[in-house]
């Protein structure tokens, strides 16, 4: 058993508007283990990006970030200073985005923006930086790093343009790695490339890596332990193997489900009945009871604490309060 | 009447906007009302008041509230109908601009090629000389100076901008993906300009319009300074403003008051238009 | 890059022929110089002989290509008031302007870029309205208002500054306030429009998560992205600088291009006016050229349509 590497407790995320406060995540807790894949699964808009900007300080008003405890390697980083993140930052803590497309400036070249990695964190030199920046883009299977390193983001193809943002972020060698949708934006085939390079860096590295995606192949590819997200909250987490074979939350059943799976011989993909509803107007009680074919009485009154269920696994739904499964529901 | 209904709190929303059309409202009813409004015949020449101070100073009286020129006239009475010349020259300048800058933009857009060529050369070389300065020489040139003449020049010197943002929108427009298929389905250029395209600029040629005004009456109250606007006996704000020029020293409010006019008009028109712009074009990101 | 700009550059060249045009279709409504250039006892045939020996006499496009020949050589004909030629009067003015409208540009453009970039990063907050309203009513002011204004203010009331004329560096001092104030109020809002768009762009965040510093972010990953479209902004200010100036100079004096175009029309002279209006339109061409290739200095990325 690995040890802990990044602790997260009770984070909540809040936004201040024009009507009221509103809570976009709340009460989220996870840990993530040196060297592992950890996912984040959920819908658009569940909260997925909101809680790795949460971690990296990068919420800006009108957001409001509250938690019990951030803890990096044993060091609390939820209540530093900036000036103190900001050294954490791109050098034990780094992010990847969706859009590599936007997510480079377009003014500047490769080299440029990789170099400025080195420079600030690594105090290197011109010379030095240029040096450091080639060899990690060969190090992410770029093909002709010299070239690359002189030409502008425009001339990249998306594929090439995310190796860049992965090679950015693990010049450092950070400890942990956060990559939200990393291959949301790109091409099947690419995407499969993208994954395996970022697998076999983390392997060689023995960086961490939260994984953010919406996708479940991607999940049952990369990951050795899944939170699933709903409504901005986590409702689910467990080894990746055992969410697979036995999804406990009502949600992740729905998701499993809808997917296809080899040697699949349903004729019609169930979906799950109705829509995430706004953050404006959550339903009282279990967020997810409007949808879930198993709510009772309870469900619509309370939200359901976190039970802990065998194998470490957690799962906020009434139906398995100490431990144990319960049946129940009006239907099915 | 819900249109009405909803146009209406959507503007009490937005602080400058209302106090855009409350402004401009004023304006116009200034405008139209002046004969009822004004203490005085504007040429009225009261020899015995002339350049009398307003009436919170020494030598004021209500008689003439904002105090008089040097020839007597006196000055609120002036600046109501001078709203009345430049709102005329601005809304028919802007009127007649747009007209001929939409069309040439919608045939340069859409038809492309040699006619979009030489409409945006000529548009360049029109550019190319500052607004004033044109208008400025064409005036003279030809030699006269009537209300027509003033908005013909004022029109001439400002379709340039219209032609070009009619002109960018339809390029945009004409890549998308309903314009493609009504062509496939035969539809003729001009039916698509009418319903897909023109529908879709119109946004943009109000924001342009009302902008348009302002500049427009900044013109002509820059071209009435300069002596070659409007003549008496017709009242202008800038003509005011050269009469008072030469009376800074001594007689300060002859000059100040149109200054004040002016100023407030063109905001109150610029506030509108923000707000417009801020309501009708979706893509603008309303910042 | 280069056939870019080399097509730019052919482009110039319509341009410049259909401006011949368009001055010398005014030129030639403007009607008979004749009879300004003698003096006024002189008889029918007097005035007959000159117009033959001007060539006036000939149908328009003759006359239009002979216009053209002149010009190429340089000779846009003589000012009867100044008994001068056109183009060396011009020549001598062009210094005077280019100075106003330089000391002006530059004025505005720095408080441009500190007020734009102020608003935007303080967006919302009582600055930035304060900004935007300052914006606004710059904007709103007509030109010719401010300078009177200025000169009551800190030439008449306090005697602080000379009232017209050019010489000593107090001289520019009022004129150039007035076009900074009308100027940059057009420039505020774009700078601020175009940093807030910029701040929210993705790398931005890319930026931030790289740990580079506040200032850094702004002045190194934002700024240049807010350049690109400030020199377009620059270069369509200048028209109204050399040219529009017009009425400033005339007001302050200010023995620029725009007053002697100004006198030049009072004066019927045509021979100043067109040579005058044509340089202004040579110098807009230009700039808009130069900001066209600095344009593509700053942006690689540039679409060449």
């Amino acid at each position: 058993m690995k040890d802990v590497l990044l602790r997260v407790d009770n984070l909540s995320v809040q936004f201040k508007t024009l009507d009221g406060v509103l809570t976009a995540i709340e009460g989220n807790s996870f840990t993530v283990r040196r060297g592992e894949v950890f996912c984040l699964v959920g819908e658009s808009g569940c909260g997925k990006s909101l809680t790795s900007l949460a971690i990296m300080g990068l919420i800006e008003k009108p957001g409001i970030v509250k938690a019990d405890d951030i803890m990096l390697d044993g060091r609390n980083i939820c209540w530093l200073r900036e000036s103190e993140m900001r050294k954490i930052r791109g050098k034990e803590l780094s992010m990847i985005f969706q859009e590599p497309l936007t997510s480079l400036n377009p003014l500047f070249t490769i080299g440029n923006q990789m170099d400025e990695v080195f420079r600030l964190h690594q105090k290197a030199g011109k010379a030095r930086a240029r040096e450091k920046s080639i060899e990690m883009l060969r190090f992410v299977g770029i093909a002709d790093p010299e070239s690359i390193y002189m030409r502008y983001p425009s001339a990249l193809s998306g594929g090439m343009r995310q190796r860049v943002m992965i090679a950015m972020a693990l010049s450092c060698r950070p400890k942990l790695l956060i990559a939200d949708e990393p291959t949301t934006a790109l091409d099947v085939t690419i995407q499969k490339q993208i994954l395996k390079l970022m697998k076999d860096l983390q392997r060689e590295l023995d960086t961490a890596i939260i994984l953010i995606t919406h996708d479940l192949s991607v999940v049952a590819e990369m990951a050795d332990r899944v939170a699933v997200m709903y409504a901005g909250r986590i409702i689910e987490q467990a080894d990746v193997a055992a969410l697979f074979q036995k999804p406990l939350h009502p949600y992740t059943e729905g998701l499993i489900n809808s997917t296809i799976k080899l040697g699949d011989t349903r004729e019609r993909l169930p979906t799950i009945a109705g829509t995430v509803p706004p953050l404006s107007a959550m339903p009282k009680g279990c967020r997810f009871h409007p949808r879930c074919r198993y709510a009772t009485e309870i469900c619509r009154a309370a939200e359901p604490p976190i039970a802990c269920c065998e194998g470490g696994r957690t799962v906020r739904c009434f139906r398995y309060v100490d431990g144990e499964a319960r049946e129940g529901g009006t239907k099915g | 009447m819900k249109k009405i209904k909803r146009f209406f709190k959507l503007l009490l929303r937005s602080s400058t906007g209302t106090t855009g059309m409350v402004i401009v409202l004023g304006i116009c009813l200034c405008a139209i009302f002046a004969n009822q409004l004004a203490p005085h015949n504007p040429n009225e020449m009261d020899l015995m008041n002339m350049t009398k101070p307003p009436f919170w100073m020494n030598g004021g009286d209500l008689n003439n509230v904002l105090g008089t020129d040097n020839l007597g006239h006196d000055i609120l009475s002036r600046m109501l109908y001078g709203a009345r010349i430049s709102l005329i020259v601005g809304i028919l300048a802007t009127l007649a601009s747009g007209i001929v800058g939409m069309v040439l933009g919608l045939v340069s857009g859409y038809f492309g090629g040699l006619p979009d060529g030489i409409i945006m050369r000529v548009a360049d070389a029109f550019f190319a000389i500052p607004g004033i300065l044109l208008a400025l020489v064409t005036l003279m040139v030809f030699k006269s100076s009537g209300i027509l003449t003033l908005v013909l020049v004022i029109a001439a010197i400002s379709w340039v901008p219209y032609a070009r943002l009619i002109r960018s929108e339809v390029l945009r427009l004409k890549e998308k993906e309903y314009v493609k298929a009504a062509k496939t389905v035969g539809a003729s250029s001009w039916f698509i300009i009418f319903n897909h395209i023109l529908p879709n600029v119109w946004p943009s040629f109000i924001v342009i319009s009302t902008m348009s005004v302002a500049g427009s009456i900044l013109t002509e109250t820059a071209l009435s300074f300069l002596g070659v606007g409007i003549q008496a006996p017709l009242v202008s704000w800038g003509g005011m403003l050269s009469d008072g020029r030469v009376l800074l020293a001594t007689h300060w409010w002859v000059a100040t008051f149109p200054g004040i006019m002016i100023t407030i008009a063109i905001l109150g028109i610029t506030f509108l238009g923000n707000w417009l712009r801020d309501v009708l074009d979706p893509h603008n990101k309303g910042l | 890059m280069g056939n870019y700009l080399l097509k730019r550059m052919l482009q110039i060249i319509p341009v410049l022929l259909i401006l011949t045009f368009i001055i010398f279709c005014l030129v030639y409504v403007a009607g008979d110089p004749v009879a300004l250039m003698l003096p006024p006892e002189a008889g029918e045939t007097a005035k007959a002989a000159l117009r033959k020996a001007l060539g006036l006499d000939k149908p328009f496009a003759e006359q239009y290509l002979i216009y053209l020949g002149n010009l190429l050589r340089g000779n846009f004909g003589t000012s009867y008031v100044y008994n001068q030629d056109a183009l060396s009067l011009v020549l001598e003015r062009i210094p005077y302007s280019i100075e106003l409208a330089m000391v002006s540009l530059c004025c505005s453009v720095v408080l441009g870029i500190v007020l734009g970039v102020a608003a935007a990063h303080f967006r919302n907050t009582p600055l930035d309205l304060f900004v935007n309203g300052l914006a606004a009513l710059g904007q709103a002011l007509p030109g010719f208002w401010v300078a009177i204004m200025l000169i009551l203010l800190f030439a008449v009331q306090i005697p602080l500054l000379p009232v017209s004329g050019a010489g000593t560096w107090k001289h520019l001092v009022l004129p150039s306030a007035t076009l900074t104030i009308l100027t940059s109020s057009k420039i505020i809002p774009l700078i601020r429009s175009n940093m807030i768009e910029v701040m929210q762009q993705d790398y931005i965040r890319t930026a931030r998560s790289k740990g580079l510093r506040s200032s850094v972010v702004v002045f190194k990953h934002a700024f240049k992205n807010t350049l690109v479209p400030v020199i377009t902004i620059i270069a369509m200010q200048l028209p109204t600088l050399l040219g529009g100036a017009l009425i400033t100079e005339t007001i302050f004096a200010w023995p620029g291009l725009g007053m002697l175009i100004y006198r030049g029309v009072a004066n019927l002279d045509m021979t100043v006016v067109q040579a005058g209006v044509m340089a202004v339109a040579v110098i807009t061409i230009m700039a808009n050229l130069v900001s066209d290739i600095a344009y593509c200095l700053i942006d690689p990325t540039i679409k060449y349509q």
